[in-house]
Order: structure tokens, then sequence, then C-alpha cells
């Protein structure tokens, strides 16, 4: 009987796959939709016989997922991914149903698969995951997942579901590091140690000991609520990472030299993305091959020409221009992109797209809560652009942040955005959000010569 | 002229974007070449508010609100009391809205003691309240049409003797159920409407900076300003709620 459940459930998703591909659509949410409206235990069915590890956490995810698979094609290892971005129930459902015949035999013995942190409990309990990788936890959509401690217990519930996965926390992040108390789990945890960014942040998303309630205080502080943490009432404190970073020079092509005391040994290697939060994403990549027992010479060699992934720090050109495109989702990750952007000198021209769809979060007011002010400390950009369902709260934004409004050109098609990139005659800096980043790639990368991002 | 801010709590009160408020009393004080200081007081602080003329408190996670409660007993509440009935300008939203009120019955049925500066309650719901929405000042706010984005469990009824700060035209405020919005006592102004409320709605901005101003030195102009921007923005969202 589970059988022919499992028959009827793959060749329903089989056809809404092809239906949508032959009206040239990607998407891969309706196809395990339909998939798990015959057959709600599905993915459970399909997860036998796979090892998985999971990615979640609120920034990173995807370029971390990235990290693994092309470690993966380094070593020739077979195995399947979430790749277009597709990270909800039905999207990773989709994904185990391509890999497994029509009587839910899998093909590939590996997954890589990239989870949304809501889906996660759901995804955790069905696969069994051999690793979960947890990045770090901000402040993210609140109108979606609530308070960011409501987002770790969502996290914490998940993992009670999957006791024989073993667990990559951020050891400098508090909020994901409590995810290591008190579970059966094995427990592995990266982090930077003896790196600070410096500044203390003006907004701590984590400011309070989950013990006890006091005020952590921090010994050095790496970014946003990163860094050295403890808890002055209760000794709760930042458990020593077992993968640790400890130096990290800045290589000529934008990229870093890092060294890593790991539990065999102090390595180094060479990242090819640039800041300092993709060093960050290299060592939660790292502690999970190495749980996941992946040949890590390969592993290492692979972070030293592993690119960006969709619009995570991707570049374009577009006609005679060169396109940096930065996502931006909360005000953590974009903190990290202005910094990024500060730090690029000469002529440039940033363009700022928001959109409030359901996939972004329907409430914008985080953008209040970026560092936009200190683009705009030390110079003013001749230009700038701004797009998106909500354009003009980007405007806003940028006003009182310090940019003269007078230099802010709104776009109103992503073909004017297109249009002015073509002829900006200077590099041009992308800060989309999430469905704003879906079009404006779109629309560039077709000028640029590039694939449909299903493709 | 000057005003002194008091940021309150910005250490546990800081929900989506509540820095935007301070950051556009300053910038439209310093556009009219007002003088503006702004002051953090963190959780433990020791100041009795004496020195300020305007005070904002934002909203907050549920864990945090709890570890604040023992701070306002502590002798803050008594402050903010004071305060406001000293008709000093209250800007609260959301969490900090809530906090002047009697009490909190959480979803489960735990009652919370709040400050009882105002003679309002608000029961919890895991049925939460979300969205973009609008709602009219009252005569003595200005009467304009105020934007912006509610996110809140609680559902806040105030008692007879207050008067709200609006009336809903979309979407839920206070409760969803008498059309009520805020609360409006002396200077003190309170709402849901979290994140930026001020830089969409310059109007309201100015009205709270002039009433500061007038308790402060009496009298206050407020030179006119270009509020291009901040017009589009509204027009966007007064086109998509219908209301224009």
């Amino acid at each position: 009987m589970k059988k022919l459940r499992v028959f009827f459930a793959c060749v329903t998703s089989r056809l809404a796959r092809l239906a949508l591909r032959l009206l040239g659509r990607g998407g891969t949410a309706l196809p395990g939709k339909a998939a798990l409206r015959v057959y709600p235990g599905l993915m459970r069915e399909l997860g036998c016989g796979v090892e998985t590890v999971i990615i979640t956490g609120t920034n990173g995810k995807t370029t971390t997922a990235g990290m693994l698979r092309h470690m993966l094609d380094k070593a020739g290892t077979p195995y399947f991914s979430n790749r277009s971005g597709a990270n909800l129930t039905s999207g990773i459902t989709a994904e185990f149903i391509e890999n497994a015949n029509l009587l839910g035999k899998p093909k590939k013995p590996l997954a890589v698969i990239e989870c949304d942190e809501g889906n996660f409990p759901a995804v955790a309990a069905a696969l069994q995951p051999r690793a979960v990788i947890v990045t770090n936890l901000f402040r993210d959509q609140l109108d979606r997942y609530g308070e960011v401690t409501h987002t770790r217990d969502l996290i914490a519930s998940g993992i009670q579901k999957a006791p024989g996965a073993a667990l990559c926390l951020n050891a400098d992040c508090s909020l994901t590091a409590s995810l290591g108390w008190d579970v059966p789990n094995e427990t592995v945890y990266f982090g930077l140690e003896n790196i600070s960014g410096g500044a203390v942040p003006s907004v701590s998303d984590a400011p309070h000991c989950l013990r006890c309630g006091a005020r952590y205080a921090y010994r050095r502080y790496t970014f946003a609520h990163l860094g050295d943490w403890y808890c002055p009432a209760c000794g709760a404190q930042r458990p020593a990472p077992d993968m640790a970073v400890e130096s990290v020079e800045a290589l000529p092509g934008g990229g870093s030299a890092v060294t890593m005391k790991t539990p065999e040994g102090t390595v180094s290697f060479d990242l090819a993305l640039p800041a300092l939060y993709n060093v960050c994403n290299a060592a939660a990549a790292l502690t999970a091959a190495r749980t996941m027992g992946w040949d890590m010479d390969i592993c290492r060699a692979a972070l030293a020409d592993f690119g960006a992934v969709f619009g995570r720090m991707e570049q374009l050109t577009v006609g005679e221009t060169s396109v940096r495109i930065v996502l931006v989702k909360n005000p953590a990750g974009c903190d990290r992109a202005l910094e990024f952007l500060a730090s690029q000198s000469g002529n440039i021209l940033p363009i700022f797209c928001l959109n409030d769809n359901a996939a972004d979060g329907t409430d914008v007011s985080w953008i209040w809560d970026a560092d936009y002010e200190n683009l705009f400390a030390a110079r003013k950009y001749e230009a700038i652009g701004v797009y998106g369902v909500r354009a003009q709260d980007m405007r806003l934004r940028l006003k009182y942040a310090g940019a003269d409004d007078a230099s802010i050109t709104v776009y109103d098609t992503a073909d004017d955005l297109a249009a002015a990139v073509q002829k900006a005659g200077k590099p041009v800096v992308l800060l989309p959000n999430y469905t704003s980043m879906l079009t404006v790639r779109d629309k560039l990368s077709a000028l640029a010569g590039g694939g449909r991002f299903w493709e | 002229m000057e005003l002194n801010i008091c940021h309150l709590y910005p250490d546990v009160l800081n929900l989506y974007g509540d820095r935007g408020n301070i950051a556009c009393m300053k910038k439209r004080l310093e556009w009219r070449g007002i003088g503006c200081a702004v002051t953090e007081l963190p959780l433990g602080a020791k100041d009795d508010l004496a020195g300020y003329d305007l005070f904002f408190i934002g909203g907050g996670q549920d864990f945090e609100q709890t570890v604040l409660l023992a701070d306002l007993r502590a002798g803050r509440a008594e402050n903010i009391r004071a305060a406001a009935e000293d008709g000093k300008t209250l800007l609260c939203i959301c969490g900090g809205y809530q906090l002047l009120g009697n009490g909190y019955r959480t979803a489960a049925g735990q009652w919370c003691d709040y400050t009882g500066i105002l003679d309002f309650t608000t029961e919890g719901s895991y049925d939460r309240l979300i969205g973009n929405y609008a709602y009219r000042l009252g005569e003595a706010s200005g009467g304009g049409i105020v934007i912006g984005f509610e996110n809140h469990g609680g559902r806040t009824r105030l008692g007879a003797s207050l008067t709200p700060l609006g009336t809903v035209l979309r979407g839920h405020g206070n409760n969803g159920e008498d059309g009520t919005e805020g609360v409006r006592y002396k200077n003190v102004y309170g709402t849901y409407s979290h994140g930026p409320l001020l830089p969409k709605n310059p109007a309201l901005c100015d009205e709270i900076l002039r009433g500061a101003l007038c308790r402060k030195y009496g009298t206050a102009e407020l030179a006119p300003l270009d509020d291009a921007a901040e017009e589009a923005a509204r027009q966007v969202m007064l086109t998509r709620l219908h209301i224009l």
C-alpha cells in the first residue's frame, strides 16, 4: 500500500514538473506540493537510504551548501541537492522525487539540503540527517518566523526529532551554540578565534543569556552579536570551537588566506570569496565535511576556486558594466553587504532593491536597523538607484541615512534598471532582497548571456 | 532651541526598525536648525529621567520583556509616570505601549503586572495580528492618516477614561474589534505601528516634536520641510490599502 502511494505521488510530481517545463517555467515547489498532497509521508520514505547533510540558519545557508557541493564535485562523489534555493518542504520533497525511481528507490545515496528554518522540524524528522549545520541566527522576517528566540526553539525541536544527527554549530553565535546544550547528539563547534571585527554593534539580536536572563558580556566581538560571549551571572559561555579559524589574511583578488585549528592539527587554505562572513561559511562547510568523513585535502583545496552562488557576491558583466550582486535579507546580512560596498573605492553606482512579497517578509521595517548611515559617513555617491515594490521606502531610508534625495533615481521597471546598468559607465553594486534579486538577476543575466536559474 | 531625547531600553526594546523613529526626529530637528541630543538608557541605568524632554520606548521580544519588568519595578516605572503626568512627550510602540498599561494576560492565562501608568489591559492570543495597516489620528493629534505595520499577539482594551490615538481605517489596531488604535494621554502617544512609524508619517513626527518644544519653550513654530520622498512612500501604501 505504501509503495503504491509512493508511486502515485512520484508520478504526480513528475507530471507537474513536466507541465511547468512545457510552460517555460521553473519552480520546484508546485511538483513537491502536489506529491505531498498524494502522500504526506513521502519524504520519510524517499529519505531512507540517503545520507543527508542539512544546512539551516539565518544567513549563509546557500553559500555553505554551495561550498559543500563544490567539494563533492571536486572529489567526484555523486550527490544531489536542492540547488535552486527551493528550501521549503515542498521543494526539498521535489528534489528527493527527482532522485528516486518511481518506486521510491534512491539513485544517489548522498544529499546536500538547504532548509528554511521554519520547515526544519518537519524536514529533519523526515530525513533523519547524518549532519546538521546551523550557520547562525539573526532577526529575519519577523512577520513569518516571529522572534529570533522562537526560530531558535523551532530548530531545537527539529534537532530533538533527529538524535542521530551530528550538529555542526557556530560557537560564536550564542543562539546557535545553545542548540548544543543538553542534547544527546554528537556536537562539533566551529568559530573564529582571535579575530575581531572591532565595533560593538548598535543593536544586538541576542543580548541576554538564554539560561538565566542576565546580559551577556563579550571578550571580543566578531560582528553583530557574534563573538566570544559569556554570561557573567551563570557562567554559560561560548564553547571552545573544535574547528577554529585562527588567522585570515586578505589575498590580492579579494579572497582570504585562512589558517584553521582542527582536531587533526592546524591547516591552511585559500578562499576565493571575499568578506569575513564567507570565512565563517567556509568553516561551517569544512566542519560538516569532516563530520561526514569526506577527504579534507580535497575539500580545503575546493574552496580556493569556489565562486559565488546565485546572487551571493555574484559577478556579471552586462554590456560594458561590471555588476556585483549581493543579496540582503535582514539587518545583519545587510550590514555585511554595506561594509563591502563601503570598501569599494572609486566611482560606483549602488542600486538597492526592495520587495515585500511573502518570500521576502511582508514587513520591510528591518531596513531601518541596518547601518546605511555608514555608507554616507565618508562619501557621497553621485547617483544611487532604487527599485522594487517598496523602492520608495528604500529611497526614504537612504534620505534619512544621509543620501542626497536628488541623487536617487527610482527605477519603475526591471527594464529601466537594466538600461541604467548598461549605460552606468562605472561598476554597479546591487543590493537586492530575495524576490527583487530573482527579477533583476534574471533580467541582467539574460543581457550578460547567462541561463535562467533553474537551468 | 534644543530637545533632549531619551531612548529607553534600547538594549531590550529595539524590535524591527525602532531606531528609524529616533533617526527621523533627530534629522527633522537638525534640518530646522534645532538642537537634539539622544541619550540611550539601557536596563539598570541610573538616571531619574528629569533631564529629558521626550522619551521613546520601542517594541521587544517576549523573552526580553520579562527581563525588563524587574527593572521597571526598581523605580523606573515611577520615573516614567512622573514624566507623563508632567506633560513630557512619550512615544511608546508595541511592547513599549503595552508596558504603559496595567498588565498583560498571556495566551496561556498567566497575568503579568506592568506599570499601570495608564488604565488599559492587554490580553495575549496565539493568533497574531499582522500586516500593513492605517488609522486616522484623533483631532487632538492632528487628524491625519497614519500608515504603518502591525505585528502583535496582544489585544489591548482601553479603560473608559482614555482616548485612543486614532481610529482604524485598514487592519486591526488595538484589538481588531472596537476600531480603536493606540492611546493618547496628555503628551503620551502609544501605538502598535511598530518599526519606523515616523519617517512615513512626517506630520505626526512634527506634531510630536512641536508638543515637546511647546512644553519646554511655551511656543514652537516648525518650518516646513521638503517631504517629497516621504509623500511618495506614503502614496504607495495609501494606494495599496485603497485609501486614496
